[in-house]
């Protein structure tokens, strides 16, 4: 029996509510100006969400290519990147970390996988670890 | 007259015009290209509660710290730059025209704040944005005498959709 309409569209909300749930947002209160407000409110009205919905899709990957705009926001990036790791010791998903590191602009190693390559390649662990010293 | 655009008061500078002076204001005789001050029209500073990721606000902040600039600032030039690139992906030019001068329309202006060149130029700004809006175009077109010719004969479909939902959403 294929699904219908109202089965696919309740799966789809309760998709959407977990992910609400399972990320971390913050409110952020944000007074945008005369010329952003006003289009703000007609995109809003025009598709039917709110305005923190039309803005929260958008949002991460905006951010991250304005962080990749200038090679000065690299120091900045790191410092973003280790507290939320230092936090969460992972990137919430789709945040504008997580969008830059599959895009390859940022990549770490946590300790579990630290260990598992000392393990599997000792001697490349050793030898890098001399290369530092 | 009301009582806010009347005062009263002493003045006692030992000349023959000392005593009590009253003072009176008529709004009514202002041009009426005056701004809308006494309208009460006031600037809006309208708020926003926007849901963001919790790791998007670390970087916002380091960002935000490294530019020396406040986190909000940060979020303004990127909503700015989102809303622009949104208006800016609508290809027919009379739909864009419609929907920025609609956006402009809900906003309160400072006169500080618009470019230079609409103060320069301001008049046939608004004579180009009539011709966009009305054929579509830069330029003024001959509209067809044909009994049949429809009314927004030059108008885009988009145009046409576009304006009659904007009709529902200021209901």
């Amino acid at each position: 029996m294929s699904r219908g309409i109202l089965s696919k569209m309740i799966e789809e909300i309760g998709e959407s509510q977990a992910e609400i749930r399972a990320e971390d947002y913050t409110m952020v209160n944000v007074r945008p100006g005369e010329k952003v407000a006003s289009m703000l409110d007609l995109v809003s009205g025009l598709s039917g969400k709110t305005p923190s919905a039309v803005i929260a899709e958008e949002l991460s990957s905006r951010l991250a290519a304005y962080a990749t705009s200038s090679a000065t926001h690299a120091r900045a990036i790191l410092n973003a990147a280790e507290e939320a790791l230092k936090q969460s010791q992972m990137l919430q998903p789709g945040c504008a970390l997580d969008i830059l590191q599959k895009a390859d602009v940022i990549e770490f190693e946590n300790g579990f996988e630290k260990q598992i390559k000392g393990k599997l390649f000792p001697s490349e662990e050793g030898s890098q670890s001399g290369d530092h010293e | 007259m009301s009582d806010h655009n009347v005062r009263s008061f002493s003045v006692h500078q030992g000349s023959v015009l000392d005593g009590e002076f009253t003072l009176r204001i008529k709004p009514e005789r202002f041009p009426e290209t005056s701004d809308q001050a006494f309208s009460g029209k006031s600037k809006s500073d309208r708020k926003f509660n926007i849901r963001i990721k919790q790791h998007d606000i670390l970087l916002f902040d380091a960002l935000a710290e490294q530019e020396g600039v406040s986190r909000s600032v940060l979020i303004n030039r990127l909503l700015h730059d989102f809303l622009r690139d949104e208006l800016m992906s609508v290809q027919e030019d009379d739909a864009r025209a419609l929907l920025a001068i609609t956006a402009d329309e809900q906003a309160n202006y400072d006169d500080l704040a618009q470019p230079w060149v609409l103060d320069a130029i301001g008049w046939e700004c608004r004579h180009l944005l009539g011709n966009v809006l009305k054929f579509n175009s830069q330029y003024e077109q001959q509209p067809s005498d044909h009994p049949g010719a429809p009314e927004n004969q030059f108008n885009s479909e988009a145009f046409i959709g576009l304006r009659d939902k904007l009709k529902g959403i200021k209901k």
